[in-house]
């Protein structure tokens, strides 16, 4: 229990405290006490800042997509899965689609450009057989439907993992029983397992809901030149850019520390939200 | 279910905002102050080094260090010199750090070139070597662990936030070390022009950073001269106009071949169509006022040229998305005929490119526009010394780095630049050192003492003589007449900690631009929220800077 504490203490607690830049002109050499106090003047500054705003709807677009899109993918893979009477092969489809989670993102936004890059396998194949080219990797409109598949591709398969044990818990018995009644496949998953499965869906979703304006910033970083800022900057790489590159960092932890304040806000309201609807929610 | 408590739930969203702080709280043990601005308004200036000039072997192509066309050396000299007599250091470690483009160097204990070097030096030298775009964080890290080493290099391309203050506070004052004939102790610093040190500037009036000497081109367009020759380019030609370069660029491009590219470290290597269509240098001055180049008229005009070339799809198209490395690797391979890269990138260039010749462009121009070629400040980066250490350390020190200043054509260079004869080179028929399969992981890129400081440099490359001949030739042609930026060596402490920002906002318009994402018109609230954003207090500071430069 102890070295627990004492790792969330030093690493979970502690740095908590190192939000107090946010609120300093921080300087590395004059250090955490000698940087001089500035108020609220970077938050001002940022809200006074069109690019944060850009960022910032950009992040929340992304978002929105991914919530739309990604959220309920593992669920549908999960229930395939779980369809699947042979136990070999449900565990060979398994491992295959958790593969991807383990690779890098530098390995996958180069494979999609390898792919569909001006000079990929995608566009070299049009302009063999003559036909125009299309430049999907540096279209902003479609960089945010573009990063979305990429997270589906890499990680849908590893968020069926929670679904699946979820599911297990559903009584065999409660199926057998509406089949006799004469339930369909569609009356049963809507009676039988959604209900089930239900809190562990809205935990997950709340928790996805806190966690809503990290959209990926590895991947979005290696992406973002190509796409052009105006459609690919988002909060975490205007945190990078402007902190880590930009040498502002009091800055850069003002726009990191309205992020999470934001995330905080959703969390309690989404889990509020959920003890009106009845539901357990994340905590009581 | 298990249930979660509230804290944990804040705990796991905090982590992602807590995550960009998290190097800083460890600053808290370091010693802290205001103030110590480094800016030279009402300080004492030191008199800048007085330049004594050695005499090295005789050039093959004479030089004119006048307006900055460099001595050429087609073969390597073949009785080498001493540069300096005896072993400078007292066998103590000093720790050093500098940027560096080559990969992780094998360990001392193993690493041949890095023992030769430490006996030849008397030291032993624990080498930090920091990719550049990490530089900054990691300054950060060593500063927040109180653990700066004794000796660092600060690149001209590192953006160090407060970089004057934090010079003037933690690094040591060498005036009285360098200024003037003080700096006669140490001939192979003397040697170094004073224009870099110039460059480089005083901080708070004092001395203290060493120049890592760069000659007066900075940038150019690098072109497949084979390929450009077939198509009717020949360098030096005096009316080389900005059509012949499109019809160049276009019958170049063909199949998987692409007339000219870019990647994103310089969007559309904007920086060499920029100088062709006469914008002036980063910063120009007249009658006490500094102004940008992002405000000269000439730049809507190579917008719109730029984005004639995209349109046409000359470029390759990955232009906006590659890194600088593999941009060069294809302009190697041939796949992109011409590219915009640093002058100095000639020292790699020749090297690896075989099959055909490559060389720096004559700049096409614009109809009825001068092209300014804009010159370097002079410098790479600059060498400080650690504040703590005491008077007889510093002049350790720079026995050290004198040693490393050693000119072309002495021992000294010999081993730094090239290794150790037999293990790390052998001479070819012609005399040249060429790298030993060794010399071709121990060596100065990626060991880089030739940032802790170097002879000034001079054209040579062992084994291509047919690239330094046209270096020398393109140097005599765009050196004269090359445009200074204005604010070499002056102190701005809103440079030091906007410019990367309002850099990258540029950059993220112009590529708007040139792609057609953004209209042409978009470009002046570009450069307006450029000026409004920093770029005008910049300004503003480099007028009182060079009022309290000139003064004297």
């Amino acid at each position: 229990m102890v070295p627990g504490v004492i790792y969330f203490l030093t690493f979970h607690y502690g740095v908590f405290f190192g939000n107090i830049i946010a609120f300093k002109d921080y300087v590395p050499f004059d250090g955490f006490w000698g940087s001089a106090w500035v108020g609220g003047k970077n938050f001002t500054d940022l809200f006074g800042d069109a690019d944060f705003w850009r960022a910032a709807l950009n992040t929340v677009e992304i978002a929105c997509l991914q919530l739309i899109f990604f959220f309920p993918a593992p669920l549908a893979l999960a229930l395939l899965l779980h369809s699947l009477t042979s136990n070999a092969l449900r565990r060979v489809i398994q491992s295959i689609v958790y593969l991807p989670h383990f690779m890098s993102w530098v390995i996958v936004v180069a494979m999609a450009q390898q792919v569909l890059g001006a000079t990929g396998l995608f566009n070299s194949a049009l302009s063999s057989a003559g036909l125009h080219t299309v430049d999907i990797i540096g279209d902003p409109d479609l960089f945010k439907p573009l990063t979305v598949l990429q997270v589906i591709w890499k990680d849908c398969g590893w968020g069926t993992i929670i679904f699946l044990a979820a599911l297990t818990q559903v009584d065999d018995q409660l199926y057998e029983a509406s089949a006799i009644d004469g339930a369909g496949p569609w009356r049963r998953f809507w009676h039988i397992t959604l209900p089930t499965i239900r809190p562990i869906i809205l935990l997950l979703l709340i928790m996805k809901i806190g966690d809503i304006l990290s959209v990926g910033f590895e991947q979005i970083l290696l992406q973002r030149d190509a796409a052009g800022a105006q459609a690919a900057e988002i909060i975490d790489t205007f945190v990078y850019y402007q902190g880590i590159i930009g040498g502002n960092y009091g800055y850069g932890a003002a726009a990191g520390l309205f992020k999470g304040v934001v995330g905080a806000i959703l969390v309690f309201t989404a889990n509020r939200v959920a003890h009106r609807f009845g539901e357990q929610g994340v905590y009581k | 279910m298990p249930e979660i408590s509230r804290r944990t739930l804040l705990r796991s969203i905090g982590v992602a905002s807590a995550a960009v702080a998290a190097p800083t709280l460890l600053t808290s043990c370091s010693t802290s102050g205001s103030g110590g601005s480094a800016s030279n308004r009402g300080a004492d200036l030191a008199p800048w080094p007085t330049y004594i000039p050695k005499t090295g072997p005789a050039p093959d192509l004479k030089g004119d260090p006048k307006t900055g066309v460099q001595d050429a050396y087609l073969t390597y000299p073949d009785k080498l010199t001493k540069g300096t007599s005896g072993v400078p250091g007292d066998g103590s470690t000093l720790k050093v750090m500098t940027v560096t483009f080559g990969v992780t160097p094998k360990p001392e204990a193993q690493n041949k070139y890095w023992q030769a070097m430490e006996k030849a030096l008397g030291v032993k030298i624990d080498f930090t070597t920091v990719p550049a775009a990490d530089f900054q964080s990691k300054l950060a890290t060593v500063m927040a662990g109180n653990d700066l080493p004794d000796v660092l290099n600060l690149a001209g391309s590192a953006n160090i936030a407060r970089e004057g203050e934090f010079i003037v506070k933690t690094m040591a004052n060498l005036s009285d070390f360098l200024s003037g004939d003080a700096i006669k102790d140490y001939p192979n610093l003397a040697n170094i022009p004073t224009e870099s040190w110039k460059g480089v500037g005083r901080f708070h009036g004092g001395i203290y950073g060493i120049p890592i000497h760069r000659p007066r081109p900075v940038t150019a367009l690098w072109i497949n001269g084979t390929s450009f020759e077939k198509q009717g380019y020949r360098l030096g030609d005096s009316d080389y106009s900005r059509d012949d370069f499109t019809e160049i660029v276009s019958s170049l491009t063909r199949g998987k071949r692409y007339g000219t590219g870019a990647s994103k470290d310089n969007p559309f290597g904007w920086w060499a169509h920029a100088q062709a269509h006469g914008v002036p240098n980063t910063w120009s001055h007249s009658n006490g006022k500094f102004t940008s180049y992002f405000e000269s008229d000439r730049f809507e005009e190579m917008l719109s040229y730029l984005n004639s070339l995209w349109k046409k799809k000359l470029y390759f198209p990955e232009s906006t998305s590659i890194s600088g490395v593999d941009l060069t690797t294809r302009f190697y391979n041939g796949t992109v005929q011409s590219y915009m890269g640093g002058f100095s990138a000639y020292l790699t260039t020749l090297k690896m490119v075989h099959g055909f010749d490559a060389m720096p462009m004559t700049p096409y121009a614009p109809k009825g526009i001068t092209p300014a070629n804009w010159a370097s400040k002079g410098y790479f980066g600059y060498t400080v010394i650690n504040k703590k250490m005491s008077t007889s350390k510093i002049k350790m020190v720079l026995r050290v780095l004198d040693h490393l200043a050693s000119p072309f054509g002495t021992e000294e260079y010999q081993r730094m630049h090239y290794g150790v004869e037999g293990v790390h080179f052998t001479y070819n028929k012609d005399g040249d050192p060429m790298p030993t399969k060794l010399g071709g992981t121990e060596n100065i890129t990626n060991l880089p003492f030739y940032y802790l400081c170097d002879a000034p440099q001079v054209l040579y490359v062992p084994g291509a003589q047919s690239g330094i001949r046209s270096l020398h030739a393109w140097e005599k042609q765009v050196c004269p007449g090359m445009v200074n930026d204005a604010s070499a060596g002056l102190r701005s402490a809103t440079y030091s900690t906007r410019w990367a920002t309002l850099a990258r906002g540029i950059d993220d318009s112009i590529t708007a631009i040139v792609t057609g994402r953004q209209p042409l018109s978009s470009w002046g609230a570009a450069a307006k929220k450029f000026k409004s954003g920093g770029g005008g207090k910049i300004a503003e500071e480099y007028a009182e800077e060079y009022a309290a430069n000139s003064a004297k």
